[in-house]
């Protein structure tokens, strides 16, 4: 009896089984795979044109420098960056305190007066201890803000941020602000590595494509150094991440859009035996890029930053040196990145009171819609220097 | 809503597996305690939320390891409940995951993270890590191996992928990448060290049967 009864049992017990198998297999792999296939994007760069206000910001040769933050607010400060606001005013952002890495260190910001001309309200905008409380985990330090303003008018702010060890060990967060950085949402860890998601940091610009995508140049340090590029839907999550160079010494790209689908990497060098700017060309809006080749431009392992003007020529801020950071020069090319020329010195070397040089480095600019180009650079790691021009200015040197 | 609560709870829930799984070897090896076996998962919650320096010590863990996969969670609960049980069984007297099954996991894992890391890390010009944020690629190959692992009736590993897709439908870890639902460093480098521990054990045993009968 028992003999008989076995066989019949089993079959159905296993076709239950499979039946519930089948049914969970459905559940989780038809939504995702029917996202994944009904969803493309394309690969356009997004081409601000025209926009050029009248009055003297196009005629007249204009050029004025000054600095951001109050002196001696804090130690040290670093690696600033600066959006255009809805308002025209300008947000600036770097990050200081006691020294480089330490717990103290946060990303502060001040706001620029179009009408004034004065950069007012300093304050932190974030730190480790607010990142962690968002993160719901332990945050030693803070770092390398960088600013996006969207086709929306949302103000994008990315900035990285390591639990342990060095720089390196760094992952990127970001933060968005709809009142032009009056208040700011939660920060949001990307995750853009397998292990433990160790070592991706920001630098360059942010940039759009024509989609409203966002275009985030990041780098990889762990191991081995490479820039790569992160692709960011409109509600932030990673869309796709592409890698810019695989040499192993060139980090902190800083990627300037062509036209459409034709644009230029910049790269800091971290090889003693190369010293040169580097560079990598994408032709396909930055799905893929060529082998990273040299600029006939000297780089002492220091940031560069690349921006185009709207006569289509492209800028370089860059220290022109192979082994110091103590000048910030300009370089041009009217020919998309082939030749270049160094035009403009816009700080030169020279010592401090205690011996030491100075250093000019971690450029960042921006044109804005009023053809103005702002410049703003580390000096001496204890201010934050602001340059602005226009295109007369620029067409006499 | 679920999703977000989930994503919330999952690096507590990551950590308490961990420390219980950990401290239940450490019980096994020096104590044969039936009781100690079912306090352990309350001591090793408890210690989660031990307050250092104002933050609780999962915190610190998050920080610095982020979240373990899915299969790892997964494989870390069934060794904390087959501990705590004792011998847990389903029908055909099957321990889950049996040994072949445990096989198949960490054979498959030690693959992928032997292509996963080196190229993912800079030591190959390709990323493999890129196919999880669009993983249409990645998604069939897993189903492709799903259903094989069912047929072959390797039922709890066919179990594994299935979960980690369905918690990635939910957003359930803070990553967009397929990947790091399905391995993370710890369970690759556990399975590095079990396969190599696997191959140098049935290599021995091949030469002592070798000596036996010459």
């Amino acid at each position: 009896m028992q003999l008989n009864t076995i066989p019949s049992i089993t079959p159905v017990r296993i076709r239950g089984a499979t039946a519930g198998f089948i049914f969970l297999v459905i559940l989780a792999f038809l939504p995702v795979l029917y996202k994944e296939f009904s969803y493309t994007h394309t690969w356009q760069f997004y081409i601000q044109e025209g926009q050029k206000s009248s009055g003297i910001n196009n005629h007249v040769p204009f050029y004025r420098n000054g600095f951001i933050q109050i002196e001696g607010q804090t130690p040290i400060v670093h690696s600033p960056s600066v959006v255009e606001l809805n308002d025209g005013n300008l947000l600036a952002v770097w990050y200081g305190g006691t020294r480089e890495g330490v717990k103290d260190v946060a990303i502060y910001r001040s706001i620029w007066n179009r009408q004034t001309g004065e950069w007012t309200g300093d304050s932190i905008l974030t730190g480790p201890s607010d990142t962690g409380e968002d993160l719901g985990r332990y945050i030693r330090k803070v770092g390398n803000p960088v600013l996006l303003k969207d086709v929306d008018g949302k103000i994008w702010l990315f900035y990285v941020s390591a639990s342990v060890g060095a720089w390196s060990g760094s992952t990127v967060n970001v933060r968005t602000s709809i009142d032009n950085g009056l208040h700011w949402s939660e920060a949001r860890r990307l995750v853009t590595s397998p292990f433990l998601n160790l070592s991706t940091l920001v630098r360059g610009a942010p940039f759009l494509y024509n989609d409203g995508s966002i275009g985030l140049p990041v780098y990889h340090e762990f191991l081995i150094k490479f820039g790569e590029l992160l692709r960011l839907r409109t509600d932030g999550t990673i869309m796709d991440k592409v890698r810019i160079s695989g040499d192993g010494t060139s980090l902190q790209p800083s990627v300037v859009p062509l036209d459409s689908k034709r644009g230029i990497a910049f790269l800091r060098c971290n090889s003693s035996s190369t010293s040169r700017v580097l560079s990598s060309f994408t032709d396909d809006g930055g799905r893929s890029w060529s082998e990273v080749g040299k600029l006939p431009l000297p780089n002492p392992d220091s940031s560069v930053m690349g921006i185009r003007t709207r006569d289509g020529s492209l800028l370089l801020a860059f220290n022109n040196s192979y082994k110091n950071r103590d000048n910030m020069s300009l370089a041009r090319s009217v020919d998309d990145g082939q030749t270049w020329e160094v035009v403009h010195v816009f700080d030169d070397r020279g010592y401090v009171n205690d011996g030491n040089r100075k250093e000019f480095s971690y450029p960042f600019w921006i044109h804005t819609r009023d053809d103005m180009i702002h410049l703003v650079y580390t000096w001496n790691r204890k201010r934050i220097r602001h340059i602005y021009f226009n295109s007369s200015w620029l067409e006499g040197l | 809503m679920i999703s977000i609560f989930l994503s919330r709870a999952y690096p507590i829930f990551c950590y308490f597996s961990l420390i219980a799984s950990f401290t239940m070897i450490i019980i096994n090896r020096k104590w044969n305690s039936v009781g100690l076996r079912i306090v352990l998962p309350a001591i090793s919650f408890t210690i989660l939320f031990i307050p250092v320096r104002g933050l609780y010590l999962y915190k610190y863990f998050y920080g610095v390891f982020g979240n373990l996969s899915i299969t790892s969670v997964i494989l870390l609960l069934s060794f904390l409940v087959k501990n705590i049980s004792n011998n847990i069984n389903i029908s055909n007297n099957r321990q889950v995951p049996s040994g072949r099954e445990k096989s198949a996991i960490l054979y498959s894992v030690a693959v992928a993270g032997l292509i996963l890391y080196p190229t993912s890390l800079g030591f190959l010009p390709v990323d493999l890590y890129r196919l999880g944020y669009h993983p249409r690629f990645l998604l069939i190959l897993i189903l492709c191996l799903t259903i094989l692992a069912w047929m072959v009736s390797l039922r709890f590993a066919a179990m594994l992928p299935v979960i980690a897709v369905i918690a990635f439908n939910l957003n359930i870890l803070e990553s967009e990448n397929l990947w790091d639902y399905l391995v993370d460093p710890f369970i690759v480098f556990y399975a590095w060290g079990w396969v190599i521990y696997s191959l140098v054990k049935t290599d021995k045993k091949e030469i002592m049967q070798d000596n036996e009968y010459p």
